[in-house]
């Protein structure tokens, strides 16, 4: 079903804006990962650490299903479809693997903050690489699906084909 | 009514993306089988850590 243009607009402006915050909240990640990992004091890798848990919560998860969920809305309510075009069911793809990572990993953003809140946990084992790892990890995925977004390379899929002809049947393409 | 013309395949791009898409999720989810879900990416230290808000 298509939606009419104010709707579509109203859609588009929520995902590219949850899309965005989503790539923005990744940075603030690799930001707190580069300071738990080289910062002097004990208590801003502690701190770093301790925070992640609860900002994730609050705004990575929460961001990464509302990208989800507008995509989705999105691209069903407008002629791309969600399986006619291949930028489309990538960026879908893309977007529902980078969620499942992300739910996976909040376990170990638990047992980070756990060893960070504990006093008698040794600086060296509080300091941990994995969440540079996966920020880093995490921010080329969404660009490529940002560059996907704004470029849509060409290519119809074999059930947008069908149904474009079926729309279309005396279309040349 | 004339009958579709037969799909073309999928473009280059496609299916290089798609193989290095679909490489990425099965080391994924050979990592999560082999290290054991909940340990992704864990310290190593077996500490028993509070949930979030419980501390």
């Amino acid at each position: 079903m298509i939606m009419p243009a104010r709707v579509r607009k109203l859609f588009l402006t929520a995902h590219v804006t949850t899309t965005l915050g989503w790539l923005g909240a990744v940075l603030v990640f690799l930001a707190l990962a580069v300071v738990g990992l080289t910062s002097p004091e004990a208590q801003t890798v502690r701190g770093a650490y301790l925070v992640m848990e609860p900002a994730a919560w609050f705004v990575l998860v929460p961001l990464a299903f509302a990208s989800l969920l507008t995509g989705i809305i999105q691209s069903l309510g407008t002629p791309w479809g969600l399986f006619r075009h291949y930028w489309v069911v990538f960026k879908l793809v893309i977007a529902a693997f980078a969620t499942i990572v992300l739910l996976t990993y909040m376990d170990t953003f638990r047992v980070m903050a756990g060893v960070a809140a504990d006093p008698g946990a040794d600086l060296g084992l509080v300091r941990n690489g994995s969440p540079l790892l996966h920020a880093v990890l995490a921010l080329f995925v969404l660009l490529v699906a940002t560059v996907l977004a704004v470029y849509k390379p060409r290519g119809l899929t074999r059930y947008g084909w069908r149904r474009q002809h079926e729309e279309h049947p005396v279309s040349p393409s | 009514m004339a009958s579709a013309p037969p799909y073309p395949g999928a473009p280059r791009w496609a299916e290089v993306f798609g193989t290095i898409t679909l490489v990425v999720i099965l080391l994924f989810a050979v990592l999560m089988l082999t290290r054991g879900h909940g340990r992704h990416g864990s310290p190593g230290g077996g500490h028993g850590a509070p949930r979030w808000g419980q501390r």
